[in-house]
């Protein structure tokens, strides 16, 4: 059963103190959600759930709260609590796709991994592409043609599989997703 | 005049301790170059069909390559050439280092080993000359004591390439080792070398740097017989020897003995100048980033990538690698790079891809070391799914002091890990050792045990092949061929390779690298096959394959390294071969030149009564069954007709792999056709 994290367990929200009830009022958004490894129901969706604190489904909904209660702004913790999650949880980051560098490429790009933010309905095609506009237009010109006149056919591989871009570039990506840009292996 | 070669092959029979120097035509030069070309000539040509790989018969053969000690970059490469004790087919490994060089500079382009001696004995050559000397305070010794014994009594420029005690207790998958660390692992090479009780062979400058020994006039220090030549050897040496060994920076300026334009060589280059500036050209196009990555970090930057692409054996080649074993960066690139102390340099080889690496601590500490080779870290790390990197440091320096091949070695233990898991093995029979997957201090122990022939190691020692069958049971697990296990890449990704490990003279050889590059990258540079070559399309490559793989053959056995190769425009090697010995040489030319070598060796392999076309690899290595996930999920190869375009290029008969007499005849090999009848 699914119910919303606000009305159905009040009792496991903190008692405010007086100064918290100062405190600005803000509706949850989707990166408190992520932070706790919430996801959405569907594609798009208000309604989010993960596991709480008590192992139990916990529900709410973006920018409403409950039966549209706001929660506290504060700390990560403090909103943590608030939507029925542990004290202890994750401290509020921003969910990330990685992308992981190897061979020739380390040497490229002095690192042997990049992270981008999530976003909803984030593709392959558009993570290559925001690669390109925030690090290098290698990424972009990826997207176009994997055989790469420098390196030669670079292996893309997601979820154990390889893909083949441009065709996989509509190929959805999920918080904490790995992707992997290997470069053809030269042997030794 | 032939330039870049002494004119002298030394012959040293162990039995009645007599050495001889022979003068070859120049022809043998000009047709097969050096390497295990010039090698195979003389052995299929001295060495009786049938002998026992490990009885005083066989024939241990040193080579090096025309190449090998002049401008040429790098040109460094010595082969040990054998009929194998391992695979009982044609063997040869090579190595780099500083070995090769120093025997052109002591005035042989290669030493041939027959017979055996009454006790241990080692071979010094120095100033043109040989001499046998006792190796009684050698034996047990391993590869590392042995070599600071004889730098103590011989001087610190001395080369040494020794056996471990796994050679000494002929262990088939035993190697010969130099500058502790440099390996000729391949073939069982080390235990034929202890078949003959010779435990090291040492190339000493002729100016002694220790002082501590005056030579006879026969050229011993104990009486032993010297070689017959009476060849003057002063000078043969560069003034500064080759004492840098380590290099922070790979410019030929960072070492006195590799100034361009010294005289160093004691042999006459047909055009020094010409080959001094074509150095000083291709130095210049080695400045790419590509090159300056494998300068940085050799070839451990693809451990982890090689393990996430199923080119590397994961889980006894039954693993896939993001699945199975996800945590391989932890043993790769950068995560071995940490401990290394400084780089280390092969003779006046600009890549530079080594190292000397330190573990200062812990229960695998280990000091001055080399890195571990990419075949290294993935046979003992992804092969194991051990991601503890200090563990493969030490497994490593425990193959080079022991004296074992590293891909035999790890692909055994890959082996007995999997029987372990299967229940076919219990603590019982491994002498209480827990051969779980990931288990690093059991393969530590265990690898120590195989060098020694000690308890279950001595069921290991000979390889996974000889231990199913020891032990009758698990030989459909071991992935081998011909009793030799398959080195650290996967055919399905790159199916020439699959087509090498089964065709070629040595099976299960990386270095036979061929087409490869064509099939994974752009090809070599400058070399036009005239048509595109795809990854698993099978027709025609075959024919291709050959047509490489003889480029190569000609230029491994000219002394010149993989990786230079893969880098450097393949025209360099024809120019530097006119240039060094004065004869012009085209592309080819030098494919006709491999393709002799490629069926001498194979004819080498028919005169022994093998059935070259019952070579099989086995199922995992070519998908059989395919891989349930990863990027090889699916694949599953089509060697018949790789094969049989193969055989077909080459002239050989399909049906029994042996090269058509009129083959024979093209090549000059007349006398080949007529002893295969």
């Amino acid at each position: 059963m699914v119910q919303l994290a606000g009305s159905m367990e009040p009792s496991g929200l903190p008692q405010r103190s007086r100064r918290a009830s100062c405190r600005r009022k803000k509706w949850v958004n989707k990166n408190h959600c992520r932070a706790l490894n919430m996801i959405p129901a569907k594609k798009g969706s208000r309604i989010w759930h993960g596991i709480g604190a008590n192992g139990r489904l916990r529900v709410t909904r973006i920018d409403s709260h409950g039966a549209g209660k706001p929660v506290a702004s504060g700390t990560a913790k403090r909103i943590a609590q608030q939507l029925g999650f542990s004290t202890t949880a994750k401290p509020m980051m921003e969910p990330m796709i990685t992308v992981n560098l190897a061979g020739e490429l380390l040497s490229r790009f002095g690192k042997r991994s990049f992270q981008v933010p999530w976003k909803d309905g984030m593709t392959i095609a558009g993570l290559l592409k925001e690669l390109a506009t925030r690090q290098d237009p290698w990424f972009g010109k990826l997207l176009h043609n994997q055989n790469d006149p420098e390196y030669g056919p670079i292996l893309v591989l997601y979820d154990g599989r390889s893909l083949h871009l441009p065709e996989d570039g509509d190929q959805q990506l999920a918080p904490g997703d790995l992707l992997f840009l290997l470069p053809p292996i030269l042997g030794g | 005049m032939y330039g870049g070669v002494t004119g002298r092959i030394l012959f040293v029979d162990l039995t009645s301790s007599q050495i001889t120097v022979e003068k070859p035509p120049e022809s043998l030069y000009r047709d097969y170059l050096g390497g295990y070309g010039l090698g195979a000539r003389i052995l299929f040509s001295r060495l009786a069909p049938g002998v026992d790989p490990l009885g005083p018969d066989n024939i241990l053969g040193f080579t090096t390559g025309p190449l090998v000690g002049t401008p040429a970059i790098a040109a460094t490469r010595f082969t040990v050439v054998t009929k194998s004790p391992l695979t009982g087919t044609w063997g040869d490994s090579n190595s780099g280092g500083y070995f090769g060089p120093a025997l052109k500079f002591a005035g042989f382009d290669a030493v041939f080993i027959s017979g055996r001696a009454a006790r241990p004995v080692y071979l010094l050559i120095r100033a043109g000359r040989a001499s046998l000397h006792d190796a009684a305070h050698l034996w047990g010794k391993d590869t590392n004591e042995t070599e600071d014994l004889l730098k103590e009594e011989w001087g610190k420029e001395a080369q040494v390439a020794s056996i471990g005690p796994a050679g000494e207790k002929l262990a088939l998958i035993s190697a010969i080792i130099h500058d502790k660390g440099r390996a000729a692992g391949r073939s069982g090479v080390g235990a034929v070398m202890g078949s003959k009780n010779l435990k090291a062979v040492v190339v000493a400058p002729p100016s002694l740097s220790a002082g501590t020994v005056t030579l006879t006039k026969s050229g011993s220090k104990n009486g032993d017989p010297l070689s017959t030549d009476k060849t003057s050897s002063a000078n043969l040496f560069p003034a500064s020897g080759s004492s840098s060994h380590t290099s922070s920076n790979d410019s030929d300026a960072n070492n006195s003995a590799m100034a361009p334009n010294r005289s160093f060589t004691p042999y006459p280059l047909a055009d020094p100048g010409r080959a001094n500036d074509l150095r000083q050209k291709y130095l210049k196009e080695l400045n790419r980033p590509d090159v300056q990555h494998f300068r940085k970090y050799g070839t451990i930057d693809h451990v982890a990538s090689s393990a996430f692409s199923n080119d590397s054996p994961v889980k006894n080649w039954a693993g896939v690698g993001v699945i199975d074993f996800p945590q391989a960066t932890a043993i790769s690139d950068d995560a071995l790079l940490a401990y290394q102390e400084k780089k280390y340099a092969c003779w006046r080889c600009p890549l530079a891809c080594g190292g000397i690496f330190a573990v200062k601590t812990g229960p695998y500490k280990a000091l001055e070391v080399h890195k571990p080779e990419y075949e290294t870290c993935a046979m003992f790390g992804n092969n194991l799914l051990n991601d503890n990197v200090e563990s493969l440091i030490k497994l490593n320096d425990l193959c080079n002091r022991l004296g074992l091949d590293t891909i035999s070695a790890g692909g055994t233990l890959g082996w007995a890990f999997e029987l372990y898991e299967k229940g076919l093995l219990t603590k019982a029979d491994t002498d209480g050792l827990e051969l779980n997957w990931g288990n690093h201090a059991a393969a530590v122990t265990l690898t120590e045990k195989m060098g020694r022939r000690e308890g279950f190691g001595d069921l290991l020692a000979d390889g996974s092949r000889t231990a199913a069958q020891r032990l009758r049971r698990g030989l459909e697990y071991a992935i081998q061929i011909q009793g030799q296990e398959l080195p650290a890449h996967d055919p399905k990704y790159a199916p020439s390779w699959g087509l090498y490990y089964q065709v070629d003279a040595t099976p299960g050889r990386h270095t036979q690298y061929g087409l490869v590059l064509h099939e994974v990258r752009k090809g070599y540079i400058g070399l036009d096959l005239g048509e595109p070559v795809e990854r698993y399309r099978y027709q025609g490559k075959g024919r291709l394959a050959a047509r490489v793989q003889n480029l190569l053959h000609a230029l491994y056995s000219a002394g010149v390294c993989l990786f230079a190769i893969q880098r450097m425009d393949i025209n360099a090697w024809p120019e530097f071969l006119a240039a060094v010995t004065g004869h012009v040489y085209s592309l080819a030319d030098l494919e006709h030149i491999g393709a002799r070598i490629a069926a001498l060796r194979q004819a080498f392999n028919l005169r022994e009564g093998l059935r070259v076309t019952e070579f099989r690899l086995p199922g995992r290595a070519v998908g059989n069954p395919p891989l349930p996930g990863g990027p090889l999920a699916g694949i599953r190869l089509d060697m018949d007709t790789m094969v049989k375009d193969y055989y077909q290029a080459q002239g050989w008969d399909s049906a029994t792999g042996r090269p058509k007499p009129e083959r024979l005849r093209e090549l000059g090999l007349e006398d080949v056709a007529a002893a295969l009848g």
